[in-house]
C-alpha cells in the first residue's frame, strides 16, 4: 500500500505541476507570434475548420477550398481540415476565441453563424470573428412530392393564409434554424399572417426527402443542391427556388423563383471564410488577395459548377457590411415566432 | 436478364489490377482504423478521402467502399478482444463475442465475426442486385409514425429480455433514454439539460458512452482481478478452432439475420447498431437456450455479425438509388461523390452505369478480399492477448481518449468519458444490464422527435400510430416480443409445476 | 447499506431531479408550448416509480439492516478506480495546451506506474512513449486526424 501512495503521490505532484507550467506559458506563443512578421507569411501549416461533421455543406466547402488552392498552386503550406462539431457552429466559435490573434486559422460559415446567435444558442456571433470573404452562394428549395396537389409555391401560400396547419412543412435542420427560417421569410413576405402557427417538423440525417416522396409531409424546405437529383429524376418537383434569378441549366433553369411567382424576397445560403478574430493585418490581406485571385481560377470555377453553387464573391468589407444587413432580417423573422433571445 | 449484363460489365471494371489493388489497400487500411475505437466507418472514409483525389470516379468508389467494409469488418475485432467496441455496430460483438473470450476461443471467435461478416456482405449484395430499387421505394413508405413504432420494437424487444430482474433492464433504458435527451431539441429549439455547456448542444455522442461503458468500465471492473493476480486471458493459441458443432448451429441464424440486416441499414438513419443488436435479440428469443446468450453463446456473435454487415450494403441502397444519405458514413461518401462531379441518385445507374456496377462487382470482390484478409489475422491478433493485463488493459484506456477526442475534438468528452465509465462500473457492480442503455442513447433521440413529428403530422391525432399496414405489423411485433418471453416462462412453470 | 438499496435509492434520487429538471425546461415558443417537456417528465416520473418499486422491495428484504457492515473506507478497487478518475481529468486539463504527446505519455506513464508497479519502470517508460508517439504519428501524419501538437514546436 505505501508504496503505491508514494507512487501516487509522486506522479499527481508531477501532472499538476506539469499542467500549470503548460497552461502558463501555452497561451503565449499565438499572441507573441502576432506581431509584425516578414512577407514570407504562411511559413507553418494552415488550420482549416469545418464547425460541423465529416459529409455536410460546410466541410465540402472548406475541403473545396483547401483542394483549389493546392491544385492552383496559390498556397504552398498544408491546409489540413479539421472537423469541430457542435453546437450549430458554436463550439467552434468559442475554440476561435481561444485563437484569437492567430494567424493560421480559417474557418467556413454560412447564415448559422448569426441564426445561432439570435436564437440564443452562444453569445457569440459573426463579430467575434474576422470576416475574410463571401465565396459562394445555395439557394433555398421548396419542393415536394411529384403527385402532390401543389403546383406552385403561390398555392401553398394561400392555403396557409386560409389555415396555417392545413400544410406540413419539413426541413432538415432543427427549428429556428436555416430551413425554417428560409420558409418563413418567405411565407411572411407572401402576406402570411400568422407565421408562428405554421407547423414546422425537423429531420435528421438528411432524411426530409425521403419523407416528402413518402408522402408524410407536404413540403420540404432545404437546400437546392439537396434535391438537384431528385428534381433532374422527376421523383419531385421544386415549386420554388429563393434565388434572385433562375440558376443552372436544364431541369434547373426551369425551377421558377419566388419572385416570378410574386413573392417579392430572396434568400441565399451562402459561404464564406472567417478568420480568428482580430487575426493580424498582414494575414487578412494575404488571404483577401489569394482568396480574390482562387475565385477567378478555373479549378475553382469547374469546382462551382459541379457542386452548383452560384459565384458569390465579396471583399473582407463587403461581406461585413451583408452581415450587417442580412443579420437584421434574420432578427425580425426570429422575433415574430417568439425565438429571438 | 439486362440486370445480369450489367452486373457483368460490372465485374470487367472491378476486376481490372488497378481496381482489385484499390479494393485490397482500402480494406486493409479501413479495417485497421476500424479496429481503433472511436474510429468507425465514417471517420475512416473522411480520412482517407484525400486519397482519392486523384483517382478517377470509378476507382475513388470502389476504395472508399472497400475502407467502409473493411472498417465494418474491423470494428468488432476490438469488440472480441479486448470488450471495446470500435463502432456502434460492433456492440452486439461484445455480448457473446468477449465471454468467448475469456472462455480461451478468441481465434475462433474472430474467425466466426469474419466469416458471418463475409456471407452477410455477399448475400445482401446480391440481395442489393435485384431489389434495390423496390427496397429503396419500400422505405420511403416508413414515416415518422413507423420509424417511432420501430424504435419502440427494438428497445422494448432489447429491454424485455435483459438477464435478471427486470425493472432493472427498465431502469437502464430509462437513464439512456435520459442521456438522449441531453442537446438542442429539434422540434421546438429549445435547450435541454446541456448546463450551458456548449458542447453539449448537440447532444451526446453515443460512442463516447459505449468506449466510456464497455472500455473504461471493463478496465475498472478488471483492476479488482489484477490485484489477485487471476490470469483471465487464455494463454494458448489456436487450439480451439471453428467445430462443425458451431458451423451447423450458426448456419440459419446468419442466413436469417442477413435480410434483417440489410433492410434496417436501407432505411434512412435507423443503421448498423440497430440492426446488429436486433438480430441478436431475435436470435436470443428463438434459441433453445436463451440462458447461454451472454456467456460465450457463438450464434449470439454470428448473428449479429452478418446483420450488421449486410446492414452497411443496405445502406447504400438509399444513396445510390436516391440520392439520400442514410447514415453518416453514406453522407460523406456522397459528399466525395460530388467532388468527383458524380450526383448520386436515381440517374446515377442510367448515366454512368460503369460507376455503379463497376461498385457494385466491387462489392462482392471487397467481401471476398476481408474475408481473405481478416481470417488469417485472427491468428495474429490474439497474440494481442498476450500482453499481460497489467499493460494491456492500461493501454485500452489510452485508446479510449484517444477515440473519443477523434470522434468530436473536443476534451469535454474525456469529462463524459470519466463520468460514463463510473456509471458503467456501478451498473456492473449492481448486476443492471447495459445494453438497454446503449441502444436507447442511440435511438432514444429519434425516437421521441418522430413521435412528435408524428403527432405534429396529425395534428395531435394519435390515429396515426395505427394508420399503415407497416404500422400494424411493427405494433403486433412489439407485442410478441414483449410477451414471448413471459408466456415461455409461464410454459417452463407449468411444465415443472407437471412433471 | 447494500448495493441494491442504494441502487433503489439513487433510482428514485434521479427520477425525482430529472422531473423537476424537466418541469423547469423553458417553454417552446412554436408549436404546444410543452412539447418538449412531456417526454423527459415522463422518463423522469417513471424513473422515480420504480425506484419506489426498488425501495419497497429492499425494505422487504431487509437490505437497510446492518448499516455499517463492510464501510471501511475505500477498498483497493475502489482507490484505483478513484485514481484513474483523477488522472483523467488531469490529463483532460493539460491535454490541449501541453498537446497530445507530452501529455499521454505523462497519463499513460501514471497508470502504468501504478497498475504495473514502478519497478517496471522501464516497460512502463517505454510503453507510455511508444504508444503516445506511435499513435500521433499515425493520426496526425499519416490519416490526417489532427491532435493537439506540441507545444511551441507545433510539430
Amino acid at each position: 500500500m505505501k508504496k503505491t501512495k508514494k507512487v501516487l503521490l509522486f506522479a499527481v505532484s508531477m501532472l499538476v505541476v506539469l499542467s500549470l507550467v503548460l497552461t502558463g506559458c501555452g497561451a503565449k506563443p499565438s499572441s507573441t507570434a502576432g506581431g509584425e512578421q516578414a512577407p514570407d507569411y504562411p511559413k507553418k501549416a494552415m488550420e482549416f475548420i469545418a464547425p460541423a461533421g465529416a459529409g455536410g455543406g460546410w466541410d465540402l466547402t472548406i475541403r473545396t477550398v483547401a483542394k483549389t488552392l493546392q491544385d492552383a498552386k496559390l498556397v504552398s503550406v498544408p491546409m489540413p481540415v479539421t472537423n469541430k462539431p457542435g453546437g450549430g457552429g458554436g463550439v467552434n466559435l468559442a475554440y476561435m476565441q481561444e485563437k484569437k490573434g492567430s494567424d493560421s486559422l480559417i474557418s467556413v460559415y454560412s447564415p448559422p453563424i448569426l441564426l445561432i446567435n439570435l436564437n440564443g444558442s452562444t453569445p457569440l456571433g459573426y463579430k467575434d470573428t474576422t470576416p475574410l470573404a463571401r465565396l459562394i452562394t445555395d439557394y433555398g428549395a421548396f419542393a415536394v412530392a411529384k403527385d402532390s396537389k401543389y403546383q406552385s409555391i403561390t398555392e401553398v401560400m394561400e392555403a396557409l393564409k386560409a389555415d396555417p396547419k392545413s400544410v406540413k412543412i419539413g426541413g432538415n435542420s432543427a427549428a429556428g434554424s436555416m430551413d425554417h427560417v428560409q420558409f418563413l421569410i418567405m411565407a411572411k413576405a407572401a402576406g402570411v399572417e400568422k407565421i408562428n402557427e405554421i407547423d414546422y417538423i425537423a429531420f435528421q440525417d438528411g432524411s426530409g426527402a425521403a419523407q416528402v416522396m413518402g408522402g408524410h409531409i407536404d413540403l420540404l424546405t432545404t437546400g437546392m443542391s439537396d434535391v438537384r437529383a431528385l428534381a433532374e429524376s422527376g421523383e419531385m418537383r421544386v415549386l420554388a427556388s429563393t434565388a434572385e434569378k433562375r440558376i443552372g441549366t436544364g431541369v434547373l433553369a426551369e425551377i421558377p423563383t419566388c419572385k416570378e411567382q410574386g413573392i417579392d424576397e430572396t434568400f441565399e445560403n451562402w459561404r464564406g471564410l472567417f478568420g480568428a478574430p482580430e487575426m493580424p493585418d498582414y494575414a487578412v490581406k494575404y488571404w483577401q488577395d489569394t482568396l480574390a485571385k482562387m475565385v477567378e481560377t478555373p479549378e475553382w470555377q469547374k469546382a462551382r459548377e459541379t457542386n452548383g453553387w452560384d459565384d458569390a464573391y465579396m471583399n473582407s468589407d463587403e461581406f461585413v457590411k451583408f452581415l450587417e444587413e442580412t443579420n437584421e432580417q434574420y432578427k425580425t423573422i426570429l422575433s415574430e415566432i417568439g425565438m429571438l433571445k | 436478364m439486362e440486370i445480369l449484363q450489367y452486373l457483368f460489365d460490372g465485374f470487367t471494371v472491378a476486376l481490372e489490377p488497378m481496381n482489385i489493388f484499390w479494393v485490397t489497400l482500402g480494406g486493409a487500411l479501413g479495417t485497421i482504423i476500424g479496429m481503433l475505437p472511436g474510429l468507425g466507418p465514417a471517420t475512416g472514409v473522411a480520412v482517407l478521402l484525400p486519397l482519392t483525389f486523384t483517382m478517377g470516379p470509378t476507382a475513388a468508389l470502389i476504395t472508399m467502399c472497400g475502407v467502409y467494409y473493411g472498417a465494418m469488418f474491423g470494428g468488432s475485432r476490438s469488440s472480441i478482444l479486448i470488450n471495446t467496441p470500435g463502432d456502434g455496430a460492433a456492440i452486439a460483438a461484445t455480448f457473446d463475442g468477449y465471454p468467448m473470450t475469456l472462455n480461451g476461443r478468441a481465434e475462433a471467435a474472430l474467425a466466426m465475426s469474419a466469416i458471418a461478416s463475409f456471407i452477410g456482405g455477399t448475400i445482401a449484395t446480391i440481395i442489393m442486385v435485384f431489389v434495390a430499387q423496390p427496397v429503396a421505394k419500400f422505405a420511403l413508405k416508413f414515416g415518422p409514425a413507423e420509424y417511432f413504432l420501430l424504435m419502440v420494437f427494438a428497445l422494448s424487444a432489447t429491454a424485455s429480455m435483459s438477464k435478471g430482474n427486470v425493472i432493472k433492464g427498465f431502469i437502464s433504458m430509462i437513464l439512456g433514454l435520459m442521456i438522449s435527451t441531453v442537446g438542442i431539441d429539434a422540434q421546438s429549439g429549445v435547450t435541454r439539460f446541456t448546463f450551458g455547456i456548449l458542447e453539449l448542444q448537440g447532444g451526446i455522442d453515443f460512442l463516447v458512452v459505449i468506449i466510456a461503458m464497455y472500455a473504461l468500465g471493463e478496465v475498472f471492473s478488471t483492476f479488482q482481478s489484477l490485484k489477485e493476480g487471476k490470469k483471465k486471458m487464455q494463454t494458448k493459441f489456436g487450439r480451439i478452432w471453428i467445430t462443425k458443432e458451431d458451423w451447423k448451429r450458426c448456419f440459419w441464424p446468419i442466413i436469417r439475420s442477413t435480410p434483417l440486416g440489410f433492410f434496417i441499414g436501407a432505411l434512412p438513419g435507423a443503421g448498423g447498431t440497430m440492426a446488429s443488436l436486433m438480430a441478436y435479440n431475435n436470435e436470443k428469443q428463438l434459441a433453445k437456450n436463451p440462458d447461454d446468450f451472454g456467456k460465450g453463446e457463438i450464434i449470439g456473435l454470428a448473428a449479429p455479425e452478418a446483420a450488421n454487415n449486410a446492414s452497411s450494403v443496405g445502406a447504400l441502397i438509399p444513396m445510390l438509388t436516391l440520392g439520400i444519405p442514410g447514415s453518416g458514413t453514406t453522407a460523406v461518401m456522397m459528399g466525395a461523390l460530388l467532388m468527383l462531379g458524380l450526383q448520386p441518385g436515381p440517374l446515377l445507374f442510367q448515366q454512368h452505369p460503369d460507376v455503379a456496377w463497376g461498385l457494385i462487382a466491387s462489392m462482392f470482390i471487397g467481401n471476398i478480399v476481408l474475408a481473405v484478409i481478416n481470417i488469417p489475422m485472427a491468428g495474429g491478433l490474439v497474440r494481442l492477448l498476450a500482453i499481460p493485463p497489467r499493460i494491456l488493459y492500461p493501454i485500452v484506456l489510452g485508446l479510449a481518449f484517444v477515440g473519443c477526442y477523434a470522434i468530436s475534438n473536443s476534451v469535454i468528452d474525456f469529462y463524459l468519458l470519466v463520468i460514463f465509465g463510473l456509471v458503467g462500473y456501478f451498473m456492473h457492480q449492481a448486476k443492471i444490464p447495459t445494453a438497454p442503455l446503449i441502444l436507447a442513447v442511440i435511438v432514444g433521440n429519434s425516437m421521441e422527435q418522430s413521435f412528435r413529428q408524428a403527432l405534429t403530422i396529425s395534428n395531435g391525432s394519435f390515429a396515426i400510430f395505427s394508420k399503415s399496414t407497416v404500422s400494424m405489423v411493427l405494433i403486433v411485433l412489439t407485442i410478441i416480443s414483449i410477451g414471448y418471453p413471459f408466456l415461455k416462462d409461464m410454459r417452463k412453470k407449468k411444465a415443472t409445476e407437471n412433471a | 447499506m447494500n448495493l441494491s438499496a442504494l441502487t433503489a435509492v439513487l433510482t428514485l434520487v434521479i427520477g425525482i431531479i430529472y422531473s423537476i429538471q424537466s418541469y423547469n425546461l423553458p417553454r417552446a415558443t412554436i408549436g404546444s408550448p410543452m412539447a418538449p417537456v412531456y417526454f423527459p417528465l415522463g422518463l423522469g416520473v417513471l424513473m422515480a416509480i420504480f425506484g419506489i418499486i426498488l425501495l419497497t422491495q429492499s425494505v422487504k428484504r431487509g437490505d437497510f439492516k446492518g448499516m455499517d457492515n463492510k464501510e471501511k473506507g475505500l477498498t483497493y478497487t475502489g482507490k484505483l478506480i478513484a485514481y484513474t478518475c483523477f488522472v483523467s481529468i488531469i490529463y483532460a486539463l493539460i491535454f490541449e495546451e501541453a498537446g497530445f504527446v507530452i501529455s499521454t505519455i505523462l497519463f499513460l506513464g501514471s497508470i502504468l506506474f501504478v497498475v504495473n508497479g514502478k519497478d517496471q519502470w522501464k516497460t512502463n517508460t517505454i510503453v507510455a512513449v511508444s504508444f503516445s508517439l506511435g499513435i500521433y504519428i499515425v493520426f496526425s501524419k499519416m490519416l490526417g486526424i489532427i491532435l493537439p501538437p506540441l507545444p511551441f514546436l507545433y510539430i
